[in-house]
């Protein structure tokens, strides 16, 4: 609860964003996309820059779900949330040990992983509340500008945004947890994303290191398919949860054998 | 019965880098017991290892070796439950700034799990704004905060690292008392500091610690006997160190072409031969603390 309300103010700014983004590009659609031949457009470019904007799955962009994927949800979901978790959660740990203030919290009958997993998951509401401004932004856009789409595709890739960003958050604790300095943590986190994201665009360009791309969070997390092929891949989704939480039970080990220094 | 009991206790802290590995000393083989219903203090300079045993028995960091107990409970194996009845006050103290004082205490009520008997008493003896957010505490009102939190949910063991460390004379003064009232109460209570007017005010016995190692166990009223004067001397003529011995004197040492003088209580046999010679400079103080560790370590040999 005290991480949630340390986090309001700028969570909710944020959920403003997505919602406000969201309704942007929605906006966008009906008044470009649905215009414009997208797809004769996107032919010319090359597939490496297609692949770049998430748009390898892609069945059609001049139908909204299309368009959509590579104009919202693939910056917004791949590289903009998953910054913004690092920044967040950089100062789980790191934050209390650099400020001193862990020092109070664990002299209290509390144990590390209780402390640990209450501020895991007080970032996992935001996941949920930014999850869900990203589909209320769509709903809300769609039904007042009259799109023909239905939106319980992206309510799904919502859903399947869910075990994509709590990878991440997983990830950015444990890196919370092993560096107690909150900067060097949103740091690293922040370059793991872009690496993460480069390695799938590439793996997917090169096959000969296509393995490469199973090591990407991005390569479980395909909005276009089910926004756009309306193909849905749960399998993916469930390897993600597994995978959050054994980094989450590394995060565990890892603080419970820390010095808090 | 002891309520803490610390058997050789030893922290190293391991560096790593890619050029290696270092070790610092933390503290070495520390062993030590404090007794129910006393006031332990521990003393020593900065760098000493006074945090480092302190954070040891909170187990906020692990033991290179050896083990404590408090209430018969090991330090890691039942911290969780000696946490429960322990009140801590860190050495350097932080809380989330942007909220208020009364926010803190309810936040730390909430993780202590029941409820803060001495709060209200607290807040009042200390003075504290409940409404005010932490960031525009000084450093005082920032450890009388920790103070209060400390003590609230009425911990039979209070550990507390430099506690006065910002309080004003006045405040520091009803530290004092409020601690000597506690001590009537029941409690004991781990103190450590570097001033031993503190320590000889409200400690019962007191452990000296140097460069990790405990170097003296001692009842204050002893300590006391040892905090005498220290005289720094230079004089024109040719004196030697024996020329000056009298049994007044504690340790004496060439200092910059003349002697610091360690003596007890009393003065008057030294000052009179110091008088015999022709003096070119003098001062007379009350002897430090760090005096005193120079009797322990090197000062008694010297005489």
């Amino acid at each position: 609860m005290h991480t949630l309300r340390e986090k309001r103010s700028g969570i909710l700014v944020f959920a403003l964003f997505i919602f406000v983004f969201g309704i942007v590009m929605v906006a966008a659609y009906d008044s470009i996309g649905s215009e414009l031949d997208m797809d004769a457009l996107l032919e010319n470019y090359p597939d490496i820059i297609m692949d770049f904007f998430g748009g390898d799955t892609i069945q059609s962009f001049g139908e909204f779900g299309g368009f959509y994927t590579l104009e919202y949800v693939t910056w917004v979901w791949f590289l903009i949330i998953p910054a913004y978790l690092a920044m967040v959660c950089s100062g789980l740990i790191a934050g209390e040990v650099e400020n001193k203030t862990a020092d109070t919290l664990l002299s209290y009958p509390v144990s590390r992983r209780r402390v640990l997993l209450e501020k895991y998951l007080a970032v996992v509401v935001m996941v949920a509340i930014v999850n869900f401004m990203g589909f209320f932004s769509t709903y809300v856009g769609v039904a007042a500008y009259g799109i023909e789409y239905c939106v319980k595709w992206v309510g799904i890739a919502m859903i399947q945004a869910t075990p994509f960003l709590l990878i991440w958050t997983a990830a950015f604790t444990l890196f919370s947890v092993i560096f107690s300095d909150a900067k060097k943590v949103s740091t690293y986190s922040i370059v793991l994303v872009f690496l993460a994201y480069f390695v799938d665009v590439i793996s997917n360009i090169w096959n000969d290191i296509s393995f490469l791309g199973k090591l990407s969070p991005m390569n479980y997390f395909d909005p276009g398919l089910v926004m756009s092929q309306n193909i849905i891949r749960w399998q993916n989704s469930i390897l993600l949860l597994a995978t959050a939480c054994v980094v989450m039970a590394l995060g565990i080990y890892f603080f419970d054998k820390k010095d808090i220094l | 019965m002891y309520i803490i009991s610390v058997e050789n206790l030893t922290k190293y802290y391991v560096q790593r880098s890619i050029r290696g590995t270092k070790e610092n000393r933390g503290i070495e083989n520390v062993s030590f017991n404090v007794k129910e219903g006393e006031i332990f203090g521990f003393l020593g300079p900065n760098g000493a290892g006074k945090t480092t045993t302190m954070r040891l028995l909170l187990d906020m960091i692990r033991p290179t070796s050896g083990s404590a107990k408090i209430l018969g409970m090991d330090i890691n194996e039942d911290s969780l439950e000696i946490r429960r009845k322990v009140g801590y006050i860190p050495g350097e103290i932080n809380f989330y700034n942007e909220r208020t004082a009364g926010y803190m205490l309810s936040y730390y009520e909430k993780l202590q799990g029941d409820s803060s008997s001495l709060k209200n008493e607290l807040v009042s003896i200390f003075n504290i704004p409940l409404d005010r957010p932490v960031k525009t505490f000084s450093r005082g009102m920032k450890q009388k905060l920790a103070i209060i939190q400390g003590f609230m949910h009425d911990p039979s063991i209070v550990i507390m690292d430099e506690p006065t460390m910002g309080l004003d004379p006045l405040v520091q003064q009803r530290f004092y008392e409020f601690l000597l009232e506690q001590k009537k109460r029941g409690k004991t209570i781990f103190i450590s500091t570097h001033i031993l007017s503190e320590a000889q005010r409200v400690c019962d016995r007191v452990a000296i610690i140097k460069e990790g190692n405990i170097v003296a166990i001692e009842e204050v009223s002893k300590l006391a006997e040892r905090s005498g004067r220290s005289i720094k001397v230079a004089f024109d003529d040719d004196v030697s160190a024996s020329d000056l011995e009298n049994d007044e004197i504690v340790s004496i040492r060439s200092i910059n072409g003349g002697f610091r003088i360690q003596t007890g209580p009393s003065v008057s046999k030294t000052l009179k031969i110091i008088a015999k010679h022709k003096i070119s400079d003098i001062s007379i103080t009350e002897t430090s603390l760090e005096d005193i560790f120079l009797q322990y370590y090197e000062g008694e040999s010297d005489v």
